[in-house]
């Protein structure tokens, strides 16, 4: 079975209109198309659909960088967890820096539906707190999967490699279920 | 023997006999009110997230009996939904979708690859009916008892590669690039791009303060802080006047299943979260007055996702609790419509998600049998059959129902049963003796076809077998500000 073309972009008036206005370039900068909304929410005169486009594409924030010296130094072995957006819905079990490896086990309860992404950030530091080194893991969900419970994923091991670590920091800054 | 409950019933009779008297509602007068040619003035567009024909049964069973019916069915005009996707790139079809592509394709009226968030199969970002509402001078609201950011309700007012982009923290992973540019988060676009006026919902952790500053500078009122500080039901309903503009998030994540909130968590917090039926409400009279929406309508997109939700985790309680919930706030949006006359209603789903099936009473599934027969696909004999029966019940893997006597035992297969309002006074939930015996394929989406309920002008386009597309097609041709 196939889909034409028409069939599938969609095929109404309307639609192929608004297709069109796609692909002219919208001049002036967002924010100009932005302010020419009405707080009062009349928007008639905006190109609402190009607006939203345009904002789609805005270049995002790079995430904060892990910290270049910590102050004060731990204790040596410290795996400080670092608060963010999800910790109401997961949980960090046993965090611990095991030769020169950031491990733990995450456990996801808050909803038990497919998991579609998990990251984590993990920073290591010498012994005066100096930073040697971060990393971003990403989580591969086929693997999450084989922690899946009826109660959500659980105790999904963490290992992250940590050269020369003397303390670490970790933290959750994306977390999505289906 | 009938004992009907007097509650969800007598419910949903007032409404039926509301709507005929008013001349505006139901099958008697669907001819008129129904029909295509004045056109609809303001659209309510509901989605019952994972809600397949079994679990309107089921739904129906327990809150009204054999011979009942729930809001939805009682709208007028029916017909049946296909859902299928597509795999990326491609125009090959991918026959089970996950919410997002299904969303994308009535709010875009594109076909596009499971996970694709307002971009078609190749990635092009495609406009929403939100976007062109919004454009056509229409007030519009969002409201999701998920995070709204979610696929469902982020389809209508954002674009991204991939759904899980979805804040506060952009990353190269989750935000996958078009031609080497960056999606922005979902939560941080619907911070800055304007399309709704009311938006309700839970997620308030996908957002931050520099969100709050953008929004309250764009007009909008915020309830409770966010990132921070979630919304109460006390600060939406405070909320009046004309042409608002708001965003409440209630939850710093999905919000709370109902059954919950009056027995597992019965926190403050909790508590003051409102309910999708509340939230329906305050949207409805939040949007349809002021000038805009004497002068151009609005449209409102509402979704009941924790149905989805509570299916993937085989949890028919909770999935029945939250189909009796979104029933609710089809309700409040039929009497709304009732009293209007312009508004078109539409309840559908995405997709059916887990196999949810009604089997007969003591009967027992192919994965509780001691050995699962296999499959006789391709057997041509129907004169003698090959497999006379499923085999016998496995005691070690099927020891009661799930919400009855099995419920202690990880083992357990078996079904979940559940009292109707047939049943006679002392069957309880999880009883043997319980009418409704309730199963589960899988914790996954299938690819069955979805109901779809509709009631006011435009109504009739919806009857029979649609494409999900077709719902987008329908709507522009239905909707006087979008002809």
């Amino acid at each position: 079975m196939s889909v034409s073309h028409d069939e599938a972009v969609g095929s109404s008036a309307a639609q192929r209109t608004w297709r069109a206005a796609y692909t002219v370039v919208v001049t002036g900068a967002v924010v100009v198309g932005l302010a020419a909304c009405s707080p009062a929410g009349g928007a008639a005169e905006v190109d609402v659909p190009g607006v939203a486009a345009e904002v789609a594409l805005l270049a995002p924030d790079e995430p904060d960088a892990a910290p270049d010296v910590l102050d004060p130094v731990p204790p040596a072995g410290t795996v400080e967890l670092v608060p963010g957006p999800f910790d109401d819905r997961l949980v960090v079990n046993h965090p611990a820096l095991v030769d020169e490896r950031v491990t733990a086990t995450v456990d996801v309860v808050s909803d038990v539906s497919e998991l579609l992404a998990l990251e984590l950030d993990v920073a290591w530091y010498d012994g005066d707190g100096a930073l040697l080194g971060s990393t971003r893991e990403v989580v591969d969900p086929d693997v999450a999967e084989d922690f899946h419970t009826e109660g959500g994923i659980v105790g999904l091991p963490i290992e992250v490699a940590a050269p020369g670590a003397v303390t670490a920091r970790l933290s959750i800054p994306v977390l999505v279920n289906e | 023997m009938l004992t009907r409950t007097k509650g969800w019933g007598g419910i949903g009779a007032v409404v039926v006999v509301a709507g005929m008297v008013l001349g505006s509602g139901g099958p008697a007068v669907a001819g008129n009110a129904n029909g295509h040619g004045r056109g609809a003035t303001n659209v309510i567009l509901l989605i019952g997230d994972g809600m397949g024909q079994t679990h309107v049964d089921a739904a129906r069973q327990v809150a009204y009996g054999a011979e009942g019916s729930l809001v939805m069915e009682e709208l007028g005009v029916t017909g049946t939904v296909r859902t299928w996707a597509v795999e990326r790139g491609s125009d090959q079809p991918e026959l089970v979708t996950d919410s997002a592509s299904a969303a994308t394709a009535w709010a875009s009226g594109v076909k596009t690859y499971n996970a694709g968030i307002g971009v078609d199969t190749n990635g092009a970002l495609v406009p929403t009916m939100m976007e062109q509402a919004k454009a056509a001078g229409m007030r519009t609201g969002n409201v999701s008892t998920a995070e709204i950011t979610d696929a469902t309700p982020a389809a209508q007012f954002s674009h991204a590669a991939l759904r899980g982009c979805q804040g506060p923290t952009y990353t190269v992973a989750s935000c996958e690039t078009l031609d080497g540019k960056p999606y922005l988060p979902i939560a941080q676009q619907i911070a800055r791009n304007n399309v709704a006026d009311v938006i309700l919902g839970g997620g308030n952790a996908r957002f931050t303060a520099e969100d709050q500053a953008q929004m309250e500078a764009n007009g909008y009122t915020v309830l409770g802080e966010l990132g921070s500080r979630v919304a109460t039901r006390s600060e939406l309903a405070a909320v009046t006047g004309k042409d608002r503009r708001v965003i409440g998030l209630f939850n710093t994540g999905n919000m709370t299943v109902e059954v919950n909130k009056a027995k597992a968590f019965p926190t403050a917090a909790v508590q003051e979260e409102p309910s999708i039926a509340e939230m329906t409400s305050s949207a409805i009279t939040l949007l349809s007055s002021g000038r805009d929406a004497r002068r151009s309508g609005f449209f409102l997109q509402v979704e009941g996702a924790m149905i989805d939700k509570r299916s993937h985790a085989n949890d028919a309680a909770q999935t029945l609790g939250e189909m009796l919930a979104f029933d609710q706030a089809v309700k409040v949006a039929q009497d709304f419509a009732v009293r209007d006359g312009n508004t078109l209603v539409i309840v559908t789903a995405d997709h059916e998600c887990a196999g949810f099936n009604i089997i007969g009473k003591g009967s027992y599934t192919n994965a509780e049998a001691a050995a699962p027969p296999a499959n006789q696909s391709g057997t041509s004999s129907t004169q003698t059959p090959v497999r006379p029966s499923s085999g016998p019940l496995d005691p070690a893997r099927s020891t009661g129902p799930v919400n009855g006597s099995g419920s202690g035992d990880p083992l357990s297969f078996a079904p979940a049963t559940f009292r109707t309002a047939d049943d006679p006074a002392g069957v309880q939930d999880g009883d043997p003796e319980a009418s409704l015996w309730l199963t589960y394929l899988s914790g996954n989406h299938t690819g069955a076809d979805v109901p779809l309920y509709a009631y006011g002008p435009g109504s009739q386009r919806f009857v029979g077998s649609i494409d999900n597309t077709d719902i987008y097609d329908h709507l522009v041709a239905s909707v006087r500000a979008l002809r």
